[in-house]
């Protein structure tokens, strides 16, 4: 059987309590690591044998709730989805991640996302009431439909790419990229009729066109989403519906369906 | 008018730039090509060139100060101050042109 | 309690290493963008200026002015080809079309089209920097 090589790494870790600190310091600590082990599992090693004082905010260690993103070796990542002998280095060093105010040591706070998400209206708008108080159908999408946001729909909204977009990093009205590819999900779907709700936010100052395609937030989006084609779509989808005054997409048919209690059993 | 109308008006303005501003280079610096600045469409170009690059130029910058400056009124200060450097250059040329090409 | 303020500033745009190669093009194109401005308004106001004053049309000026003139067209072709290829994918001809997010991941906007005319911006730059290196160095006497 194979012994799995052990490597002693160093973690260089930022630290900093506001309750206590006036700066910030960082303090080393030395992790024997294997092949598998990931970033936050020597986080989380560091907290149990090493400093129990260390802030990390994470849950599910499997690339899907989004809390885990923190700066490693100078890029943004997710510490449950970095193996660290992959980083090839034998110093790691770990850091909150850029862009977003710093609540303690790794932790960062996400508020102002949060905000801009609800001013774009994240859901389906619709406007036949009558059939959303007593639906008598389904409404079903052609697979092409489906494949127009599928992509921008996976988002775990980890908050990567916002941090590494350079906009954001000067503009803090900018709406990042994480809320125009949510925008973008919502416009795009053919079940959707509320892209005039969302354009006078979208339109504006600081909205989709203080983006100019440095696709950093491509480059660093570990669900494949694809913020920077999204943002791109979303810019032709508001001057075509401006400037040209229509916009191609389709809108989804009702599906009829009986209701069950009507159906004979 | 609406951001996406500004930005689509940016990029139509760079495109005439290439246009013009290519015209500009090769009559003004390839001798064999110095008729050029005596037909009647040469000021005419010019004219559109003055016009487009200002407005590009103009445009570019207030996109840059509006993200390195963000607020809430710092927009409008921005855009007008690029609007009254932007007219009193264009003021400038265009009277230059009327000067050289029109006699005046 | 506080929170610290972590925002990078200016110097987040110029954060390249990790990041490909269109965040770089992003922040040449703006740098030359702020030189050619520069340039127009000084052109401006100097061949006006000198033809108000003498009556005659300004021309580039020895060594010094001839170098700063070549050094502005190398800015302006690369200004120039990157704002083309901006324009194709910021209206969504070059960025791909969407499809489904499955491990390992391709970003169509970082590959396919796009990155082509980035190659294209690149090959053709170099390609006329070495042409007009040439008339310039021609155009300088040496």
């Amino acid at each position: 059987m194979e012994e799995s090589e052990i490597e002693k790494i160093k973690f260089k870790v930022f630290r900093f309590n506001p309750a206590v600190d006036t700066s910030p310091t960082w303090k080393i600590y030395e992790v024997e690591v294997d092949r598998s082990l990931t970033v936050l599992d020597a986080l989380l090693k560091i907290k149990e044998e090493k400093d129990p004082s260390l802030a990390v905010r994470y849950s599910c260690r499997q690339a899907i709730c989004g809390s885990c993103g923190m700066m490693i070796n100078g890029k943004q990542r997710l510490a449950c989805f970095t193996r660290v002998l992959e980083l090839n280095s034998k110093v790691v060093v770990v850091e909150p991640l850029n862009n977003y105010p710093i609540i303690r040591d790794l932790v960062t706070d996400f508020s102002d996302l949060f905000k801009k998400e609800k001013m774009v209206k994240p859901y389906i708008i619709r406007d036949d009431v009558e059939e959303m108080r007593n639906p008598t159908g389904m409404y079903l999408q052609e697979p092409e439909e489906l494949l127009e946001y599928l992509q921008f729909a996976d988002c775990i909204e980890c908050g990567l790419c916002s941090s590494a977009c350079p906009t954001y990093s000067t503009d803090h009205l900018f709406l990042t990229p994480m809320i125009l590819n949510k925008a973008y999900r919502f416009s795009v779907d053919s079940r959707d009729k509320g892209l005039q709700y969302r354009l006078p936010i979208i339109d504006s100052e600081h909205g989709c066109w203080r983006c100019h395609f440095a696709a950093a937030c491509s480059s660093v989006c570990p669900k494949g989403i694809d913020p920077a084609k999204s943002i791109q779509l979303l810019k032709k989808m508001v001057t075509s519906v401006n400037i040209f005054k229509r916009m191609r997409k389709k809108e989804v048919q009702l599906t009829l369906r009986p209701h069950a209690a009507e159906s004979p059993v | 008018m609406k951001e996406s109308t500004k930005m689509l008006l940016h990029y139509i303005t760079g495109f005439l730039i290439l246009i013009t501003g290519a015209v500009h280079l090769i009559a003004n610096n390839l001798v064999v090509f110095n008729w050029i600045k005596d037909t009647l469409w040469y000021p005419i170009s010019q004219g559109i060139l003055l016009a487009a690059v200002l407005y590009h130029a103009m445009n570019g910058l207030r996109v840059i100060l509006v993200e390195l400056l963000p607020g809430s009124s710092s927009g409008k200060v921005i855009s007008i101050i690029l609007i009254v450097v932007g007219a009193i250059f264009f003021i400038f040329g265009l009277y230059f042109l009327l000067v050289l090409f029109g006699g005046w | 309690m506080g929170r610290r303020e972590n925002k990078l500033g200016i110097l987040g745009w110029l954060k390249l290493r990790g990041y490909t190669i269109e965040k770089l093009m992003y922040v040449a194109q703006r740098i030359s963008g702020v030189g050619i401005t520069i340039f127009l308004l000084a052109h401006i106001l100097n061949v006006g200026l000198v033809y108000a004053i003498t009556g005659e049309l300004w021309e580039p000026p020895g060594i010094i002015g001839k170098t700063v003139l070549v050094i502005l067209g190398i800015i302006v072709v690369f200004h120039t080809f990157n704002g083309v290829r901006l324009v194709l994918a910021e209206y969504g001809f070059t960025v791909g079309k969407p499809r489904r997010a499955v491990y390992p991941y391709e970003m169509t906007s970082l590959s396919g089209w796009q990155r082509l005319t980035v190659y294209l911006v690149l090959i053709v730059f170099i390609i006329i920097l070495y042409f007009w290196i040439m008339v310039a160095l021609n155009l300088l006497g040496w």
